[in-house]
This record gives structure tokens, sequence and C-alpha cells, in this order.
């Protein structure tokens, strides 16, 4: 089994991505792939990395979008593999249009570097495997674009079809109150594309994959992915 | 071929927080100025090659819908001429 992570002029969560794989899931072949040339064909699993690909220039994402390696990321969707877009890799997901929806910058007018709290929406992926629609998770944000919009119409969807995957939520999952961010519609900080294969993000889970640190609920998220790829035969 | 070249004037749709504006704006306010409803855009100027006017306007707009625009949030116009 192998996990590539993808990489572009200016990502530059790639090696932590690819340490916390490695953790998640022993015994897979972890790589980083260099975007031009990439080869995927013999992939199950892509990570699509934060960072600032091609410099964000033009949009947050919207070049690397374009580029010919997301090819090999929609081939890879189509014959059922794992895609995770981590916050600048969701902006990029989003630009291609693989997942709904447009980002702006934070309503805040500033770069945001915390810890939130998250709530799982919906466990039907298998990113989502390890919990219960309801659980809090607590992974760090760190992004100046993260605020997520979503016409009343996508929102109504994507709810309807269980794929909003994670809102920003209070430390026992509460909406109420003031705890998004970012100014994403509805608080949405994470959405899956039909059929939960594909998952965008703007938390880190990367960043949360070490005892040592203290925070372990991003490498839950990271392991869960393996386990139903293992048992999917799909792949 | 003729050469044209355009310029694509790309801001955000009416009714779009414009975090970025509403930030000029309030140091605008802070420097004594009076400027509200500040906005802004981006500028995005080009060269093309086409057999005339009307295939160079029409490739630049595929190239709107296609890269340089995002249709959820942003509008354009487009001022195209002969080089």
């Amino acid at each position: 089994m192998r996990a590539d992570i993808l990489v572009f002029p200016g990502s530059n969560c790639d090696v932590d991505t690819e340490i916390a794989l490695r953790e998640a899931l022993p015994g897979w072949q972890v790589t980083r792939q260099w975007h031009d040339g990439a080869d995927l064909s013999g992939s199950q699993f892509c990570v699509l990395p934060g960072g600032f690909a091609h410099g964000d220039y033009l949009r947050a994402g919207a070049l690397a979008a374009r580029s010919p390696a997301i090819e090999g990321v929609r081939a890879l969707i189509a014959r059922g593999g794992l895609v995770l877009g981590i916050c600048n890799g969701f902006q990029v997901l989003v630009e291609a249009g693989i997942l709904p929806g447009a980002f702006q910058a934070n309503t805040v007018q500033h770069f945001i570097c915390r810890d939130v709290a998250l709530r799982v929406e919906r466990a039907a992926s298998p990113f989502l495997d390890a919990f219960a629609a309801g659980d809090v998770l607590t992974l760090p944000i760190a992004h100046q674009e993260g605020n997520y919009r979503l016409t009343e119409d996508e929102y109504r969807r994507l709810k309807d079809e269980g794929r909003i995957a994670f809102t920003y939520c209070g430390p026992h999952g509460e909406t109420a109150g003031d705890y998004n961010p970012n100014g994403s519609y509805a608080s949405v900080a994470g959405v899956l594309a039909e059929g939960g294969r594909v998952l965008g993000m703007m938390p880190h889970p990367e960043r949360a994959a070490w005892p040592a640190i203290g925070r372990t609920d991003g490498l839950r998220i990271l392991a869960a992915g393996l386990a139903t790829a293992m048992q999917g035969g799909t792949l | 071929m003729p050469e044209y070249r355009a310029q694509l004037g790309v801001r955000l749709r009416s009714g779009v927080l414009d975090p970025a504006g509403q930030a000029v704006g309030h140091a605008l306010r802070d420097l004594g100025f009076s400027a509200r409803d500040v906005a802004v855009g981006k500028l995005i100027e080009l060269t093309v090659d086409a057999a005339s006017l009307e295939l160079a306007e029409a490739e630049v707009r595929r190239m709107a819908a296609e890269l340089l625009v995002n249709p959820v949030l942003e509008d354009f116009d487009l001022e195209i001429a002969p080089r």
C-alpha cells in the first residue's frame, strides 16, 4: 500500500505530513512526489499538503488546481482511492472543482494560528471511521484564507448528503457562541466528496499526531483512512 | 497574426464580504480620509495572438472562465484592443 504526498512549489507541510503518515500507516510506503512528473498510478492514498502552492498567486490553490498533477488525483479518485486535502490542499481541491465552494480571507483580516475545537458531523467516511458524529477533536489551524464560502443551497445539499465532515465548535461541541474562527459559512471546517473518500479540511491533522506534544486527534484521522482502505478491497 | 492587449479588472461580486477592502478602508479613515465602500480587486493584463478582435475576446473570456476569475466570488470587466 502506498500513500503519496503531492508537493508543489510553496508546499510547506509536506515533511510533517510524511512523518505523521509514517506513524499512522505502519507498513505503508510513504513518498513525497514533486508535482511535475508525479505518478500516482501505484498509489492508494494521496495527500495534498498545506502551504502556499505556486505562491497562492491569483487565488489560494488556483494555479495548483490546474496543474497536470491534479489529473492524477482525479484518476485516483475515479478508481476509488483516498484523497485528503489539508489547508492549502483543501483550497486546491475546491479550486479544482473536486469539492464545492470557494475560499476568502478570514473575516478577522489576519493570519490565524491556534488550536480549535472541531465537532465531527458525520462518520460515514474512511477518514472518520474512528469517530462518532458529535465527537469533539482538537486540531490546530494556520491560515489567512480559511473563510469557506458555500451558498445556502450548496450547504443544504452537503448537509442532506452527509458530506459536512467537521464544524468549528466550542470545547464541548457547542456551536452557539463565537467559535467560528474565520467566518466560514455555517462554521464548516471540512467537507467530503460524494462517497466520503475525498476529504478537504482546513485544520492540520499532521500537526496533532504526537503524544509528546499532547495532541493525537490528527493521527486518528490519518490512521482511520488506512484501516478502511485495507478492508475495502477496491484498492 | 495580429496581437491584442487585454485588461481584466477582477472584483468581488457585490454582496461578497471583502476583508481586504475593509482593512484598507479602516486605514484610510485612520489617516483622516472619508473613504467608504472601499473594494480591493486585481488587474490582469495580457497579450494574445488572434485572427480578429472577436476571436481574441473569446479566447480571453475562456481564460477568465478556466482560470483567471472564480465565478463563485468574482466578476470582471474586460477591455481589449489591437496592440
